[in-house]
């Protein structure tokens, strides 16, 4: 038996031990994830495509996976899922810029020397392939984020349902930056996991912190590093706005709206 | 401090700050501070185009560019000389990416009758600088104190973790993954020590933790030890000067640390505040309570880590699927130790479930009878 499915089967064992039917559901998504990365990168092939568009459609297909599929559909899943949208947009441009801006596009020198075999001249643009690596990489944790800055408000909605806008706004906000440092740990370390194998080899090589700064597998890392952390603070507000702009909304229309909204809530 | 207003702190700490982060990208700019010959490009002249076209077909996909560059050294016992280099990149950019007059760029010179150089990387130091201080940034002004937390902890690991490799080469023989033990168990003391102070709350999250990585590292090693890493390709950590095994291994635990951490604080708080309001609550529901909080996390919990480790590989298995490897080839040769690694992360992630309710159980029970 191979590693991979002896560990696959444990993770199987345990998570339907531990998580019931909610863990076979998160073992089922996790399938999904996998097929979705496989297509994606087969899209990708084609020169035609772009890179970045295929990632958008694909973080469409994850976000709503991971929210609707293992939380059900609802008011909340749905705000969640919107702000998740919401804030990848905005995200791509800044991590496609950023990408363009230090030009950390393409293979670095350490990678090129081990793919040596193999040709390169596709047309298929790795300028926007590794804008989607750093997309994809932050994807988990940004809808991770969203879900867990909606469910509390809903909650401290049901406590107290004449807040303004502003004030449930700002208890949002104040929640979301509680899970601020775990997340981004979360992320981060996961990350080093990863870079561990290159930030043994630059000790070993005895780079100047100069020669690091500037390599490009080096920037590729602190772009993605420091750009995952911007995603999973914007998602925040955007989270935040648009569930206060939501339960405020719903309140306002009329009474029958609200008692619907109550009773759907206290349920 | 010295009766200063805690606002006025907060302004001074913020502007020398701007000062600091201000003078390292001046002094980034100076040339001769650098060791290694920088070149600024004055011209740049296309010599030839070479159209590249899909297999079989008269279809162009690809443009490959052959330029010289006129370029002036900024350092080096050179400085001031202008040389001409030669330089290939093309419109997909897979490697080299176009150049503009007036970037600055590292190269290896070659000092024979005439001088020459060769391009080695483009100067980025400057840009990263700017998207370190756009995150910091960023992390303040909406984070506030949180943001300014989450940067403070990203540092306080980044150099634990980069005293841990230090001294694994410094110290040859010395195992990274015991080194990255020892750091693991500093850093999730500190850490959480250091967000939630010396509580009962504190001792079950780090216990927890401790215990849920163990449980992890013993389970993948046995794993490892049993199928002899059957189906493992290493080749992807190719690029490393010593055994990628070792290497390997500690990757494993550092990889968890964050999210293994992420589950034993939520359940582990959320439980001893239901305790804290419902004194009387009996340790089943306690459990019960636990679990659901588990449920609820667990699955995106493991989509994190999945894409933090997976995405990396989107690159290289495009240049074999373009190369017409099979998928199955392809997805083996570049797929399998992210997938060892997200599926380790996500046994610690579950196992951790089940000691955080019970560490939890246990030390609100350690109150009670005193």
């Amino acid at each position: 038996m191979t590693t991979i499915s002896l560990l696959a089967i444990i993770l199987f064992i345990l998570m339907s031990v531990i998580g019931g039917k909610k863990g076979l559901l998160s073992f089922t998504v996790m399938l999904i994830h996998v097929s979705v990365i496989i297509v994606a990168v087969l899209i990708m092939t084609d020169p035609a495509a772009s890179p970045i568009i295929i990632t958008l459609l694909a973080s469409v297909v994850i976000s709503y996976a991971t929210l609707f599929l293992i939380n059900g559909k609802n008011e909340k899943t749905k705000i969640s899922f919107l702000a998740t949208i919401a804030t990848m947009m905005v995200l791509i441009a800044m991590i496609h810029f950023f990408v363009l801006w230090t030009r950390v596009g393409g293979f670095s020198t350490e990678e090129v020397e081990e793919l040596a075999i193999y040709s390169f001249y596709f047309g298929v643009n790795f300028t926007e392939v590794i804008t989607s690596v750093i997309i994809l990489s932050t994807i988990g944790a940004v809808t991770d984020e969203a879900i867990s800055v909606v469910s509390p408000m809903y909650e401290l909605y049901r406590h107290n349902q004449n807040q303004s806008k502003k004030e449930l706004f700002m208890s949002g906000m104040r929640v979301g930056m509680d899970l601020l440092s775990t997340s981004a740990n979360t992320l981060f370390f996961a990350f080093f996991g990863s870079y561990l194998a290159l930030l043994v080899r630059f000790f070993d090589m005895g780079y100047q912190i100069s020669e690091v700064l500037n390599a490009k597998v080096f920037v590729q890392e602190i772009v993605t590093i420091l750009l995952s952390g911007v995603g999973i603070v914007l998602v925040v507000p955007v989270t935040a706005y648009l569930t206060a702009y939501r339960l405020t909304s719903t309140r306002s229309k009329s009474d029958t709206s609200s008692y619907h909204l109550v009773r759907r809530i206290f349920k | 401090m010295w009766g200063v207003k805690r606002r006025t702190k907060k302004s001074i700490v913020s502007s020398s700050l701007l000062i600091g982060l201000i003078i390292i990208y001046f002094l980034m700019g100076i040339s001769t501070l650098y060791e290694r010959p920088i070149v600024e490009l004055v011209d740049i002249k296309h010599v030839e185009e070479i159209v590249v076209n899909a297999d079989n077909s008269d279809v162009a996909v690809d443009v490959i560019y052959d330029v010289t560059f006129k370029a002036r050294l900024e350092n080096t016992k050179h400085r001031g000389e202008t040389l001409t280099m030669q330089y290939t990149y093309s419109d997909s950019a897979p490697y080299h990416s176009a150049f503009d007059v007036g970037d600055k760029v590292f190269v290896t010179l070659r000092e024979g009758s005439i001088l020459t150089a060769e391009v080695i990387e483009v100067k980025r130091d400057q840009e990263v600088l700017i998207l370190f201080s756009l995150f910091l940034l960023i992390m303040l002004v909406v984070g506030q104190r949180q943001g300014l937390f989450a940067v403070l902890s990203l540092i306080f690991h980044v150099s634990i973790m980069a005293g841990a490799i230090y001294l694994f080469i410094a110290r040859p023989g010395t195992s990274l993954l015991l080194l990255m033990g020892i750091a693991a168990i500093f850093m999730t003391v500190v850490s959480l020590i250091f967000v939630s102070g010396l509580t009962k709350k504190t001792l079950s999250a780090i216990l927890s933790t401790l215990t849920g990585l163990a449980l992890m590292m013993t389970i993948t090693l046995l794993v490892l030890r049993l199928t002899n890493q059957q189906g493992l390709r290493f080749e992807e950590m190719g690029l490393l000067t010593r055994h990628p095994d070792a290497v390997f291994t500690a990757g494993l635990l550092i990889g968890a640390i964050g999210a293994v951490m992420d589950v034993a604080v939520t359940i582990g708080s959320t439980l001893f505040q239901i305790k804290e309001e419902h004194p009387m609550i009996n340790t089943k529901s306690l459990v019960a309570s636990g679990r659901r909080i588990g449920q609820d996390i667990m699955g995106t919990m493991t989509t994190i880590v999945f894409f933090a480790y997976i995405s990396g590989t989107i690159p290289t298995l495009l240049i074999y699927l373009l190369n017409d490897a099979s998928l199955g080839y392809s997805l083996s040769m570049n797929f399998s130790l992210e997938l060892v690694r997200a599926l380790s992360s996500g046994i610690g992630i579950v196992l951790t479930i089940p000691v955080s309710i019970l560490f939890a159980v246990l030390l609100t029970k350690v109150g009670e009878a005193t």
